[in-house]
């Protein structure tokens, strides 16, 4: 479009994996982690995870360092072969569709319940759609240059009107530590994964640096800042909440910030910024999504990528419409969350295992 | 041509950019400040109302006030004869949903209603009694307009009348949402309730408190708190202004505050409290739960109507502090009668610490908690010490 594409920094690679990872999740998780432990050490879970989802995303720079200038849509018929390759991908690009076309239809779900109740569906999703396309249209040079210029507000945003919550912080709430013992914790492992996919995105964008062989660094420090981001949100949610009042609630971080008002700070209420910033936020994710789709279906194909991004426009407005409420959507989000933590935990070590005993790939 | 396209496209999206989409004027609009909850009883207004085909099918169960501002521009003119009607006015609608008695008093009201502002929510202790409390809360909860940040109240007498304000110049439900405020900073006050606390208190299942307010003839105030049982979440009892301060004892809230007693000859003594600390230790054995609860404070001597004792002999300090432990001693053990005999339950906090000293105990006992606390053991042990007797000494 306007620029040619450079390669991308080491710096802009993890600030893509950040934006990719803070979708829709940190919205939802305290809940989702409450939920599924009924205790408060959800902050523990948290944590395993996130090294967790690095040690996947170290992984995944592995694979793609056996085969320099390949992304995974590239590379995967040199590991499964060609047909096998070529269905793999498919589903991989059908798959970030759909991821997108789930956090497109969350967003609307925030923005339709706490700012624009009156404006109609078709309406923000394709204005959100639009801005989206003209962003991807730019290449992944345009889009790291714009999520370096997000994720900074998005941290400074979210950590203030977060910490302003401390007025109805009660550290009873998040104890006692390990109260029931180790299991929960790990049980909570599982959901907390589902809040960091974004790590696989190293497989499109390991090629695309100038300097691949500090991908893994990029990998971990992007996964930092979700991870930070994360945790002082589940902390302050319990802690404001209870375990109790965050399982009841659809959106519990939303709802925290509604749940105070703060006298003579120029503002009453916080939880318009976060949620403004939050858009933004949405908007980088998905974006990101629909590139690393468009780069799937082209790179299989070996055709251009920009009709596609057109192409994958009204599918992913049909998508994002069909969950029928906030429940439905939810679930269906889930069952794809589980499909990612087994396509993106549990497959690139058995595919690196392969790689490495059957000698596939340059071998460094 | 191509470019002719391009150029009105741009043009028709511009449109979007303006941002009038759902715009809605402040002037235009009512807004609500405060809800009251009543048992259901018709209004005449709404009886009339009804009588001319105002009406739809439903259940009378519950009479809610809605308390709104109208949005006017006022022109404010020098004089201060604003009577308080101007002010706000109540409308009282009876049903069965909350949200559809919402909905139809916007056909008594030619402006729409905005739920932003809601700042306290007052249930009348009869209603407490009869319907469970997150059922009456369940929509506000829900609610995507009234925030969560909103005060819970209970009134010993109607809530409408609560809701009505007999000192004008300022709206009931604004200085509703003061008080409390204001009333935490002394501890026969509890602190204030938002929607949010309360929605986890009542999820856990646990027995609690919530601040009453009583109304007299010209004025409101925050006075005890009642008891609502975890188990069937329905208002079972109240607590007296004494019983909620020895509560703060308990718990550690107290700020500040006073300890009044009499000596053997009937004068008054007043301690002002400087400081107080609680620390409650669960213990168990067994099946038996039991706790100490220590409290240490300081303070100074700031009331003596015994004259004729100089406040600076050690044995009339040493003698005073027994008077005032003697006094705390009372409070709490009345208090604890009240719970664990009375109403059966714990309001005092107890459940949190044992659930966090002991959480393997704890999830043996949660299910059937305020039973199990009613049998346990509490010891108290106080320790005060009067630092100083102010600027006089005698």
């Amino acid at each position: 479009m306007l620029t040619e594409d450079k390669k991308i920094t080491t710096f802009q690679t993890a600030v893509i994996i950040s934006n990719c990872m803070l979708g829709s999740g940190i919205l939802t998780l305290p809940r989702v982690l409450a939920d599924s432990m009924k205790n408060s050490d959800g902050w523990l879970s948290l944590i395993i995870g996130g090294f967790l989802v690095m040690l996947a995303g170290l992984c995944i720079v592995k694979l793609c360092r056996r085969f320099p200038g390949k992304t995974i849509f590239q590379f995967s018929t040199d590991l499964m072969g060609k047909w096998l390759g070529s269905v793999f991908n498919v589903g991989l690009a059908l798959f970030y569709i759909f991821i997108a076309a789930f956090e497109l239809r969350v967003m609307f779900e925030v923005t339709t319940l706490y700012l624009l109740e009156q404006v109609p569906r078709w309406t923000i999703l394709m204005a959100f759609i639009w801005v989206g396309l003209y962003i991807v249209l730019g290449g992944l040079g345009a889009i790291a240059r714009l999520f370096e210029i997000i994720l900074p507000i998005t941290i400074v945003v979210f950590v203030i009107s977060l910490l302003l919550s401390s007025k109805i912080f009660e550290i009873d709430n998040l104890l006692p530590v390990l109260g029931d013992g180790v299991f929960p914790v790990l049980k909570g492992v599982g959901s907390t994964v589902l809040v960091f996919l974004g790590h696989e995105l190293m497989f499109i964008l390991t090629p695309e640096m100038q300097q691949p062989e500090k991908a893994g660094k990029a990998v971990v420090m992007g996964i930092t800042v979700p991870l930070f981001l994360n945790l002082i949100a589940f902390i302050m949610v319990i802690g404001g909440m209870s375990v109790h009042g965050a399982i009841s609630s659809t959106w519990p971080t939303v709802d925290l910030l509604r749940s105070f008002e703060i006298k003579g700070l120029f503002f009453e209420r916080f939880d318009f910024f976060l949620l403004v910033i939050w858009i933004m936020q949405i908007l980088t994710t998905f974006s990101i999504l629909q590139y690393t789709s468009s780069i799937g279906f082209a790179q299989t194909f070996r055709i251009n990528n920009k009709p596609i991004l057109y192409f994958s426009m009204p599918l992913i407005f049909i998508i994002a419409s069909v969950p029928r409420d906030v429940n439905e959507l939810l679930s269906f989000s889930g069952v794809f969350g589980e499909i990612g933590v087994s396509l993106f935990m549990i497959l690139p070590p058995i595919m690196l295992l392969y790689a490495v005993i059957f000698k596939k790939g340059g071998v460094r | 041509m191509k470019r002719y396209v391009l150029v009105i496209f741009l043009l028709l999206v511009l449109l979007n950019l303006t941002g009038c989409w759902g715009i809605k004027e402040i002037e235009d609009q009512t807004v609500l400040v405060g809800i009251g909850m009543d048992v259901a009883n018709p209004s005449n207004e709404e009886k009339q109302l009804a009588e001319n085909g105002n009406s739809y099918p439903k259940k009378n169960r519950v009479t809610l006030t809605f308390q709104i501002i109208p949005f006017e521009m006022r022109q404010s003119s020098g004089k201060s004869d604003k009577s308080s009607n101007e002010l706000y006015s109540n409308i009282q609608e009876t049903g069965d949903s909350m949200f559809q008695m919402l909905r139809k008093m916007a056909t008594r009201r030619s402006k729409p209603m905005m739920g932003h502002h809601v700042k306290v929510i007052v249930i009348s202790e009869e209603l407490a009694k009869r319907i469970e409390i997150d059922k009456l809360l369940k929509f506000v909860l829900r609610d995507n307009d009234i925030r969560p940040s909103c005060l819970v109240f209970i009134s010993n007498s109607k809530a409408s009348e609560v809701l009505v304000s007999n000192n004008s110049g300022e709206v009931p439900s604004l200085e509703l949402a003061g008080l409390a405020e204001n009333g935490s900073k002394a501890n026969n006050v509890l602190p204030p309730k938002s929607l949010t606390k309360l929605d986890g208190i009542i999820n856990s299942g646990q027995s609690f408190i919530l601040q009453n307010l009583s109304s007299s003839s010209d004025e409101v105030a925050v006075a005890g708190a009642s008891v609502i049982k975890g188990k069937n979440r329905k208002w079972i009892g109240s607590l007296s202004i004494r019983e909620v301060l020895a509560l703060s004892w308990i718990r550690g809230s107290v700020k500040g505050g006073v300890i009044k007693t009499y000596d053997k000859q009937g004068n008054v003594l007043t301690y002002e409290i400087i400081s107080a600390k609680s620390k409650v230790k669960a213990k168990t054995s067994g099946k038996d739960i039991s706790f100490q609860v220590s409290i240490r404070s300081k303070g100074r001597l700031i009331e003596n109507w015994d004259t004729k004792e100089p406040a600076d002999k050690e044995e009339f300090i040493k003698e005073a502090e027994g008077y005032f432990k003697q006094e705390l001693m009372n409070m709490m053990t009345d208090t604890l009668h009240t719970m664990q005999d009375v109403h059966q339950v714990d309001v005092g906090g107890f459940r949190n610490h044992l659930r966090i000293q002991h959480p393997k105990v704890w999830r043996k006992v949660e299910q059937d908690w305020d039973s199990v606390f009613s049998r346990s053991d509490v010891k108290f042990d106080v320790d005060l010490i009067i630092e100083d007797t102010g600027s006089s000494v005698k």
